[in-house]
């Protein structure tokens, strides 16, 4: 397990320092002068030269990448360029609205996925089956976007109930849980129908198990057969999904923050990626991949350690 | 009391909690009354004036800080009053003198607005590295007289130095002995403030609150609150002024039908003309438009009428410069005013330049596309094959930059729009000869316009300078490198209950907004 677990850390940090040098890479290749687009018609070539040398873009992209490096090792990923702020204490201040919003938004539509996989497998091939399926491939199929804009539409302006921007008031937990709703739901949409196919896929290959017999045997009814004995194993599969689905829902939280105007790493990143904020983008992809390669290599890891085969093919 | 939860009695208050709060209608976030919420699309970043970059960096300063005039709406002329100063006159052609007015005092025990604090404010901008420098380009040293009383010195004379230098961005008046003590400049947090709200509160990326100033002697302001909410998009933002998120919000000029169709009730709509000046640059430069006869065959193919209605549902009509058309120094229209297709033709055919393929760059947004798609279809009439190359932003403003490579050499084609200012001069002056490889895209170099240019700074006659301002627009249409589109449109919905004031840039004033 030990050699396991450091092959797989080993793993991680391999891929984060090859994200960042893709991201330098990137830099250099992707066209546009982010002093002309951040100060407009009127700046001078003076004040271009000054804004490049702060971003720190007049120097050698080796001597960035390693600058780059031997700061974060020490929690330094430098200063926004415009607002002068530390990345980092922009990253915290930001972070939490995302995974907030990402963890309701899995949350509910693990909830409810789970319950509409269940249902589907408890009234197998009949119409209600087949009537899961197509509102689970339905959900799937709709952005997120569009989903926020119709949520807006019904819940904000139609109907008024909840707010149609913002992510609450600070220190006001109840105005935050209002605000949280609307994109949570938004967000989450999709996940619901993924969720469900996935865990009928999983239930129905588990129902032909011989535990499952042997409750069938005993004369259990099908419900409870399904929910108690089933369903507590085909949910295994989807621990290694949350990982990646969260990873997935926190970088395309973008679309929900911007249409509700909730602040989140999703509207940072994307404003310090069209005003070329470099401090900003590199600051924000490092924690981002750092934090979802934590989230998979955990999940890989709580899998290892209750499946012994996943660790057994991994040495093999 | 015993308190015992069972799986029924868990589900009956929750259910029951759930039904109330789903029945309660409009819960607290629907601020009213002693409150303005506005909307902007973009977070600030730097507040202090000689850092400031647009939209919410300047929206906040009009709140915080003072200058010596302030521009009025740009609905009903964009004329300028005194402000901070209490008088103001022209001694001659280069001295203009100031007289602070009394009881405006800094925040932070920094005592009073002195004219030692106006020089510091446009001394510390002119020639530095600002991008607000050009407002002080002519600017040669604010003598200060007494606390209260100074003497602005210009290089030589410039008539529009009021309307340009003073009423905005850089123009706003800090505090001297608090930024110096804050290390020269600042960014998010201002050092001291003077202006009828203080900044209360900045939830990044989410709102900023400003509040009614307790030790403002002005006139006060109609809100005791202004809450400015970030949301960047246009469709987004109108849905939630639906919702009652806001008191004002621009919005995509593309609505205006639906809303004129199902307009919000209380609501009205603004529909204005804004300074933002759009046109097509045609790049003399570039080895297939050398030839005038090919550059007037596009002015002559290019559809006006197209571009306006597909682009703009026909809000505004064709520029004939980049001067503010409705104003005084606007030109009447343009000499090649009519579409004439089969001129296009016999042009090209002149020129030997028949079967001619041409790279239009244009923005990624919307508008700008359906232009560049509207062009493309109109100078396919006369033959001319247009590919439009779509261009994200910050690789869009690299491409005509001498200093980023040599791609402005050989342009062709590009969709273009400025943010323009209230005197023609801050509209023609990237076209000088200087602006090569700068902003002026299209190669456009006439000694004739530079002349005129500078003439036009020291004149104060309004017909010489409409006469200056007009021959300046012959000859860069006359050169064949520009075709005017027109200025684009100003959409803004907001409470009909509600007077906004918008200024030059398009942005609000929030100080001078009321209810009526």
């Amino acid at each position: 397990m030990l050699r396991y677990a450091i092959k797989r850390i080993a793993l991680a940090v391999v891929i984060l320092v090859t994200v960042m040098l893709a991201m330098y890479a990137m830099v250099f290749l992707v066209p546009g002068d982010p002093a002309s687009l951040a100060l407009g018609p009127r700046a001078t070539p003076e004040l271009k030269a000054l804004l490049r040398e702060r971003m720190g873009l007049d120097e050698p992209i080796l001597w960035q990448v390693w600058h780059f490096f031997r700061s974060a090792l020490t929690g330094d990923l430098g200063y926004d360029v415009w607002s002068k702020r530390p990345v980092l204490d922009q990253i915290l201040e930001f972070f939490p609205n995302t995974l907030i919003l990402g963890v309701a938004a899995l949350g509910w539509a693990l909830a409810l996925g789970i319950a509409l996989g269940a249902a589907a497998v408890v009234w197998r091939d009949t119409w209600a089956d087949r009537l899961l399926g197509v509102v689970s491939v339905g959900l799937i199929s709709v952005p997120a976007f569009v989903v926020a804009i119709y949520a807006i539409l019904i819940f904000a302006v139609w109907l008024r109930w909840l707010p149609a921007i913002g992510a609450g008031t600070p220190g006001d937990p109840a105005s935050q849980i209002r605000a949280l709703i609307l994109p949570a739901f938004a967000l989450g949409v999709g996940w619901v129908g993924y969720l469900a196919r996935l865990v009928r896929a999983s239930l129905l290959e588990v129902m032909g198990e011989n535990h499952i017999r042997t409750a069938r045997a005993f004369g259990l009814p099908e419900t409870r057969v399904v929910l108690r004995y089933g369903l507590r194993v085909a949910i295994i599969p989807t621990i290694a999904l949350l990982a990646v689905g969260l990873g997935s829902i926190l970088s395309s939280a973008v679309f929900v923050e911007t249409v509700f105007g909730r602040p989140g790493i999703g509207t940072l990143i994307t404003g310090a990626v069209q005003k070329r904020n470099y401090p900003v983008v590199m600051g924000t992809v490092l924690f981002m991949t750092a934090f979802y390669l934590f989230i998979v290599t955990a999940a890989d890891l709580l899998i290892a350690r209750l499946d012994p085969r996943v660790r057994d093919a991994f040495r093999r | 009391m015993k308190w015992t939860t069972d799986r029924r009695g868990f589900l009956k208050r929750a259910g029951a909690g759930l039904a109330s709060a789903v029945a309660a209608p409009n819960f607290a976030w629907a601020a009213e009354g002693d409150t303005l919420r506005i909307r902007m699309e973009a977070d600030f970043q730097v507040l202090d004036p000689w850092g400031i970059i647009g939209g919410l960096d300047e929206v906040i300063p009009r709140c915080t800080q003072v200058s010596l005039v302030r521009m009025g709406d740009m609905r009903e002329g964009n004329n300028w009053e005194l402000y901070a100063a209490e008088t103001l006159e022209w001694l001659d052609d280069t001295r203009l003198a100031f007289t602070l007015r009394e009881g405006l005092t800094w925040t932070g025990d920094y005592g009073p607005v002195t004219a030692e604090d106006v020089k510091f404010s446009y001394e510390r901008i002119a020639g530095s590295d600002s991008a607000w420098a050009y407002q002080f380009e002519k600017l040669k040293e604010v003598e200060v007289i007494d606390a209260r009383n100074g003497v602005i010195h210009l290089t030589e004379a410039f008539a529009p130095f009021i309307v340009i230098a003073m009423p905005y961005y850089g123009g706003h008046i800090v505090c001297k002995a608090a930024v110096e003590a804050a290390g020269g400049s600042y960014t998010t947090e201002i050092p001291a403030q003077c202006g009828p709200y203080l900044l209360e509160a900045w939830e990044q990326q989410q709102k900023v609150t400003l509040k009614a100033n307790p030790g403002w002697t002005g006139e006060k302001p109609a809100f005791e609150t202004v809450e400015i909410y970030i949301q960047a998009d246009d469709q987004a933002a109108q849905l939630a002024y639906e919702a009652d998120a806001f008191d004002y919000t621009r919005v995509a000029a593309g609505a205006v039908r639906q809303l004129k169709a199902a307009m919000p009730e209380g609501a009205t709509l603004i529909e204005a003309e804004s300074t933002r000046y759009v046109w097509l640059t045609v790049n003399q430069n570039a080895e297939p438009l050398k030839d005038i006869r090919v550059r007037q065959a596009i002015q002559y193919a290019y559809d006006s009428d197209a571009v306006l209605q597909g682009a703009y549902d026909g809000l505004v009509g064709r520029s004939a410069g980049v001067v503010q058309p409705g104003t005084t120094y606007a030109r009447e229209k343009n000499i090649i005013d009519t579409r004439d297709v089969e001129r296009a033709k016999a042009l090209l055919a002149e020129a030997g330049a028949e079967g001619l393929t041409l790279n239009l760059v244009a923005l990624t947004d919307s508008t700008s596309q359906t232009i560049a798609q509207i062009i493309q279809a109109s100078l396919a009439e006369a033959g001319i094959t247009v590919e439009i190359q779509p261009t994200e932003e910050a690789a869009y403003w690299a491409l005509g930059d001498k200093t980023a490579g040599d791609d402005y050499l050989s342009l062709e084609l590009v969709l273009q729009s400025f943010a323009g200012g209230v005197d023609p001069t801050e509209n023609l002056v990237w076209f000088r000869p200087d602006q090569i490889g700068v902003y002026n895209w299209t190669f456009f170099d006439s000694a004739e316009y530079e002349e005129l240019y500078q003439k036009s700074l020291t004149e104060r006659d309004p017909d010489k300078r409409r006469a200056m301002f007009n021959r300046m627009e012959d000859l860069m249409e006359e050169s064949g490198s520009f075709v005017f589109i027109c200025f684009e449109p100003l959409v803004a919905i907001h409470d009909a209950d509600l007077k906004p004031v918008i200024l030059a840039d398009g942005h609000p004033d929030p100080v001078r907004f009321a209810r009526i």
